[in-house]
């Protein structure tokens, strides 16, 4: 989105202005919903935590400094929602592959299928860095603003998140 | 090694690490093959990258009615009440008496008067933060348990430095607050504003926040309010805590906040989250200047939030 013209917006959003908070709400809702999708794991968790995570957005964006991009900015507030009630609800979230359609067993509908679960059974804060990281697209850097961690926090934790997905793949594929 | 060779693959050494690291590779059968893996891990989880998906027209709007909602809350049914013509009149009528009856009461003791008397400008209000059962050595109010100051408060220590108590900390003990948005009728920073005036004042609690109602299992709040002399100057020492009857078990407690005054009205300056297991204190930097909206934000936060880190992300 051209900058120029967020910064129109923004400012009347950062007013409570509900047209400049709709259209924040339109310009970022897909990718919000598609990242909490895929670290709760279904729609109705990832609408909850979508729920929360505009809700706060909207309280502080007068204190949106501007420091990272907005959708990075988004992202941490959604990251921490969805994390928040990952723990909050401590139920196994429902695999991805319920979309799938199990009767479909074809070899790469099973790797995706085992992929899921084994980010499904890895730490939270591994599942987290490496959707954020392959899922996501997003760039080291980007990682460290949306976890808030320094870039070798990052880069380690990364590492550690490989090894203890990469242990649950080997040994359920 | 791992380090190395994940830079290495993610092209972020410097030109001669890189050169060094590659020759190095081509040598050494292991980091061949651990670089090998490392690319096939990446491949294999960059390709499973599910399709977007999109919320439906309906979903997202009704999606948004409700954040709307929770953001600016204002019910239907509560504004025809009070939109009511009949309703309005009479509460003028009503209103208009009681300006009459109590002017002269309220004279000395309008809201900006009441701030000023609270929080002095000349007073410096210090921040305070211990945890329920365990006082911290660097900043204890009381020594009785629970948060609970003593009958009198032997030391108060404020980053390194020990201030002279006077007189007696004041104590006011709220339970039924509800800090979760589900039940906006409850406002506990307000409860905490008007507690925190009311011990600075009076000396007592306002009866009518003794009781907020809410949730079966409530949260504990607990307001102490200590004066302090240090060098020279007065300071009002103002702890709040946050806490459930659990906060043990759960290995944290939330205590929050100290005020100020800024343009005569007190504003929540900062907030600190306690570890009880590992007894550190963070500081909640990034909360400097907190708003009302960002204390009830906090509150909220600090209610549900599992770990000291987690919390700390979780304030954008």
């Amino acid at each position: 989105m051209d900058a120029v013209e967020t910064e129109s917006w923004l400012a009347d959003a950062c007013r409570g202005n509900p047209a400049a908070l709709e259209k924040l709400y339109h310009c970022y809702k897909d990718p919000v919903y598609n990242l909490c999708f895929r670290l709760v794991g279904n729609n109705d968790d990832a609408q909850d935590a979508m729920q929360a995570a505009f809700v706060c957005a909207f309280r502080f964006l007068p204190r949106f400094r501007g420091e990272s991009s907005l959708k990075t900015w988004l992202y941490r507030i959604a990251t921490n929602e969805a994390l928040q009630l990952l723990r909050k609800r401590k139920r196994t979230p429902v695999a991805l592959d319920d979309r799938v359609g199990c009767a479909d067993r074809s070899s790469e509908v099973a790797e995706r299928a085992l992929i899921e679960a084994a980010l499904q059974c890895v730490k939270p804060e591994h599942k987290v860095i490496l959707i954020l990281r392959f899922w996501e697209a997003l760039s080291y850097e980007e990682v460290a603003d949306v976890l808030r961690l320094p870039l070798s926090t990052v880069r380690m934790r990364l590492l550690r998140a490989r090894e203890e997905f990469k242990k649950w793949y080997d040994v359920h594929s | 090694m791992a380090r190395r060779l994940q830079a290495y693959r993610d092209g972020e050494l410097s030109p001669a690490l890189y050169s060094a690291t590659a020759l190095h590779i081509a040598a050494c059968p292991d980091c061949s093959e651990q670089v090998r893996e490392i690319d096939s891990m990446e491949t294999l989880l960059s390709g499973s990258r599910p399709e977007p998906i999109a919320l439906s027209n309906q979903d997202s709007a009704q999606l948004f009615a409700r954040i709307l909602a929770e953001v600016h809350p204002s019910t239907p049914g509560r504004r025809e009440v009070w939109m009511n013509p009949r309703t309005l009149g009479g509460l003028a009528a009503v209103a208009g008496l009681i300006v009459l009856g109590v002017l002269g009461i309220l004279k000395a003791h309008s809201p900006r008067d009441i701030a000023a008397k609270a929080f002095p400008p000349k007073h410096r209000t210090l921040f305070l933060a211990t945890s329920p059962g365990k006082p911290k050595q660097k900043l204890v109010i009381g020594s009785g348990p629970d948060s609970r100051p003593a009958k009198r408060t032997r030391s108060v220590v404020w980053s390194g430095r020990r201030l002279r108590p006077l007189g007696r900390p004041r104590l006011a003990e709220y339970t039924g607050v509800r800090l979760t948005p589900e039940n906006p009728a409850v406002a506990p920073e307000l409860a905490i504003e008007r507690a925190v005036t009311d011990l600075l004042l009076e000396g007592t609690p306002d009866p009518e926040v003794s009781d907020l109602g809410g949730s079966a299992v409530p949260p504990k709040l607990i307001v102490i309010v200590q004066r302090v002399q240090d060098s020279g100057v007065l300071a009002n020492v103002v702890q709040v805590t946050v806490t459930h009857d659990d906060a043990e078990s759960l290995g944290y407690v939330r205590t929050a906040s100290c005020n100020s005054a800024v343009n005569g009205m007190p504003v929540w300056t900062e907030c600190k989250l306690t570890d009880t297991k590992s007894e550190t204190t963070t500081e909640m930097d990034t909360l400097t200047a907190l708003d009302r909206a960002g204390l009830t934000s906090f509150l909220h936060v600090a209610s549900t939030c599992a770990r000291t880190d987690e919390l700390q992300r979780q304030i954008p």
